[in-house]
């Protein structure tokens, strides 16, 4: 039966297919394997993967990729990565059992966020792996001591001063009822002068004036009440002018709690200068250190949506007794490259342990570890754990001798610090545990100098002030604590440069207050002396020419005196204070 | 053009009419089945592959059966699963399976997949009982047809198109 189904006329030229067909799988593999690690690639990161070339050796079992540029998705036009070369050492007995073992891979020439001559586009909707919620907080920061300061010093007290205004007050007010007073003197005199006149017509007619005489009697009489009336007003008006001066002074004294409580200024809260001064530029630093994370979370191990399979693929069943081995494991990764620090280039290495498709199976954690060479040495630990169903992850980033260029914390138009360049040192460390987040990032800067800028409205001298106060900080320690989540992060700031400071500024600008106080108490005074002054000059005018219609109108009585003594012809031009009965011009 | 085109149905047809003895006919439906029910992303579909081209097996027939059969074993997944995955987890047979497993290129047949050992069985199952009708129905239907397309004069238009091949060739 089967010699006679084999027949060779068939058999032969379809061996030799079959060897053809060998042989062109052995040189398609490698276009095949590029389309793959492109398409999959791309797949994953959603930019643009680009691959030079991929050699496959399939007797030797070795990998060899050059030239590959993957995309950043998040800037288009830079790449993520770049590698000129990455070797693969496959274990063939992995791939007799349908599985890829690495014993070691090496890539060289690994560089980040490099320029790229062509968009990272691809046709796949983006991902995108976000850290807004941490600086939710931050956009509020500012100090509020400092706000008050502003407020306090753009202040227009002279409203708000009692001796001001009722000194304001007594000015108008005193000088107007003098001038009243001075009407009423005036019309009093053409009171008298009518009478006088009257008097005297009516002495050419006796029978007449012996008729009307009762009546100018009681207008005498009237009159003389009327001038006592006057200058009894006029003595009231300059007692109560004096009272007055006396309440202007006690206003003064009332007006001095008032400058004191309105130029007080509370403490500067050290805690709030710290966020206001370092929150941004550790913020930044921190949401940096977390989208890494996050990405790296994004994409290892995989969690990305591949295509579903039209037809359902069944299920692989691993055999009791038989030890699971994982699709793919790179036993280790050693890693070669540069990063550009500014305008220099710094050279790094690196390592991954462990990387693989199936940490449960492998049952041990990735390890990462990178560190650079040279000046600013850095070195970066990480142990991604994904052996249980928890994933935990483990970073540690340090950078003894991170150099620093000049730089401004805060914002100017409230209170800024210049920092000189200078050598810092930054320790990070995080530890996610599922999507719980905690951990803490230290950072110190030693020999600091500051300088401090403050807005041009506040003026030389508390400039020099707060100045001052900032030459005493010579060193830097913040810590930030991080909590919450991977997705919504929470963060807490320690320094010491917000205590430090916080000090220093409060008494510089309570110094500038306590100073604004004495010149605003001094200002007043002066102010307030220069106007009493005046409504004093003023008053003595106005009470002058009062006093001075008074004599006068003392003048014309003296005149009315001498008609009506006349009219009774009392001897020796007659005294009326001799007269036997009432003098209408005593005072009773 | 169209001589071309018509080409795989006329040689389709010709094996049917004369050319090839009826064993092998059956026998090549039979292989289409096998390789239309056994998955195609495994090294058993590869090695089913060299075999029909080793095998002296009508290959415009088998892969038509092959076609055919892929469509019949999509809507037999549900049964193969089940097939595959009660005797792959079978516990007398557990060795066996752990045995071959440990082979060399033995995980690339998928074997331990459970709709490739479910599609497997039913092919070996289906297969004999296969051969044995379409041999009986070759042998008894195929003089019938015969007559039936010579009447049709389809074996004249046979000639002319292969004649027209081999010129164009």
């Amino acid at each position: 039966m089967i010699t006679h189904l084999v027949n060779w006329r068939f058999l032969l030229p379809r061996v030799v297919i079959v060897v053809v067909a060998f042989i062109v799988i052995s040189f398609a593999i490698e276009p095949v394997l590029h389309g793959f690690f492109t398409k999959f690639g791309e797949r994953i990161i959603r930019a643009k993967i680009d691959i030079k070339h991929v050699d496959v050796s399939l007797t030797n079992a070795d990998l060899a990729i050059r030239g590959v540029q993957v995309a950043n998705p998040r800037s288009l036009d830079r790449n993520l990565i770049e590698c000129e070369s990455a070797t693969f050492d496959i274990v063939t007995s992995s791939v007799l059992q349908r599985r890829l073992r690495v014993r070691e891979a090496s890539l060289k020439g690994v560089r980040f966020n490099t320029p790229r001559t062509k968009s990272g586009k691809v046709d796949l909707p983006p991902i995108h792996v976000d850290i807004d919620n941490l600086d939710a907080d931050l956009s509020q920061l500012s100090t509020n001591a400092l706000r008050q300061f502003a407020r306090i010093i753009a202040l227009d007290l002279q409203n708000e001063l009692v001796s001001v205004q009722l000194l304001k007050e007594l000015s108008a007010r005193w000088p107007d009822e003098l001038r009243q007073l001075e009407g009423k003197v005036t019309a009093y005199i053409e009171q008298v002068q009518a009478l006088s006149q009257s008097l005297e017509g009516s002495l050419k007619n006796p029978l007449g004036s012996a008729v009307a005489y009762p009546q100018k009697l009681e207008e005498v009489e009237r009159l003389r009440r009327e001038y006592y009336h006057l200058k009894d007003e006029l003595d009231r008006i300059v007692e109560q002018a004096a009272r007055d001066q006396d309440a202007v002074a006690i206003a003064r004294r009332h007006d001095e709690g008032i400058i004191r409580r309105k130029l007080a200024l509370r403490e500067l809260n050290a805690q709030e200068l710290s966020e206001y001064l370092l929150g941004e530029e550790l913020n930044e630093q921190t949401r940096s250190m977390l989208r890494w994370i996050k990405l790296a979370r994004r994409y290892w191990p995989s969690d990305v949506e591949l295509p579903s399979a039209e037809r359902y693929s069944g299920e692989d069943i691993i055999f009791p007794g038989l030890k699971p081995l994982p699709c793919a494991l790179v036993d280790r990764m050693r890693l070669d490259g540069t990063i550009a620090n500014g305008n220099t280039v710094v050279a790094w290495r690196g390592e991954v342990r462990n990387l693989t498709t199936d940490p449960g199976i492998v049952g041990q954690p990735m390890v990462i570890r990178a560190e650079t060479q040279g000046k600013q040495p850095l070195l970066i630990e990480a142990t991604l754990d994904r052996t249980t169903s928890v994933a935990r992850d483990h970073v540690v980033l340090s950078l003894p001798k991170l150099q620093q260029p000049a730089r401004t914390l805060g914002n100017p138009e409230q209170l800024a610090v210049a920092m000189a360049p200078g050598e810092m040192l930054l320790w990070a460390e995080l530890h996610l545990e599922g999507e719980k987040l905690t951990g803490r990032m230290l950072v110190q800067q030693k020999n600091l100098q500051l300088t401090t800028r403050l807005p041009p409205q506040y003026g030389e001298r508390i400039a020099l002030r707060v100045q001052s106060a900032a030459s005493t900080v010579d060193s830097l320690q913040a810590q930030v604590l991080l909590a919450g989540t991977l997705d919504k992060p929470t963060w807490k700031l320690q320094s010491n440069l917000g205590p430090q400071l916080a000090s220093g500024l409060t008494g510089a600008l309570r110094a500038e207050l306590e100073s604004r106080q004495q010149e605003i108490s001094a200002t007043l005074d002066q102010y307030l002396a220069a106007e009493q002054a005046k409504l004093a000059d003023c008053m003595q005018a106005e009470q002058n020419r009062v006093t001075e219609k008074l004599a006068l109108s003392s003048q014309e009585m003296e005149g009315l005196k001498r008609v009506v003594a006349g009219r009774l012809k009392l001897p020796g031009g007659g005294r009326l204070d001799d007269l036997p009965f009432h003098n209408p011009f005593t005072r009773r | 053009m169209l001589a071309r085109m018509l080409r795989p149905l006329l040689s389709l047809i010709t094996a049917v009419l004369e050319e090839e003895s009826p064993r092998v006919l059956a026998a090549s439906l039979a292989f289409g089945l096998v390789l239309g029910f056994v998955p195609k992303d495994n090294l058993l579909a590869v090695l089913l592959g060299m075999l029909l081209l080793a095998l002296r097996f009508n290959l415009t027939l088998a892969t038509t059966s092959a076609a055919l059969f892929s469509g019949v074993a999509a809507m037999l997944d549900p049964v193969a699963d089940a097939l595959g995955r009660s005797v792959l987890t079978h516990p007398s047979f557990a060795p066996l399976w752990a045995s071959l497993y440990e082979l060399p290129l033995a995980p690339w047949t998928r074997f331990n997949n459970t709709i490739v050992m479910g599609s497997l069985l039913l092919a070996l199952a289906l297969v004999s009982p296969t051969y044995l009708t379409s041999l009986q129905l070759v042998t008894r239907y195929r003089p019938l047809v015969m007559q039936w397309l010579h009447r049709l004069k389809v074996d004249a238009l046979l000639r002319a198109t292969n004649k027209a091949a081999e010129t164009a060739t």
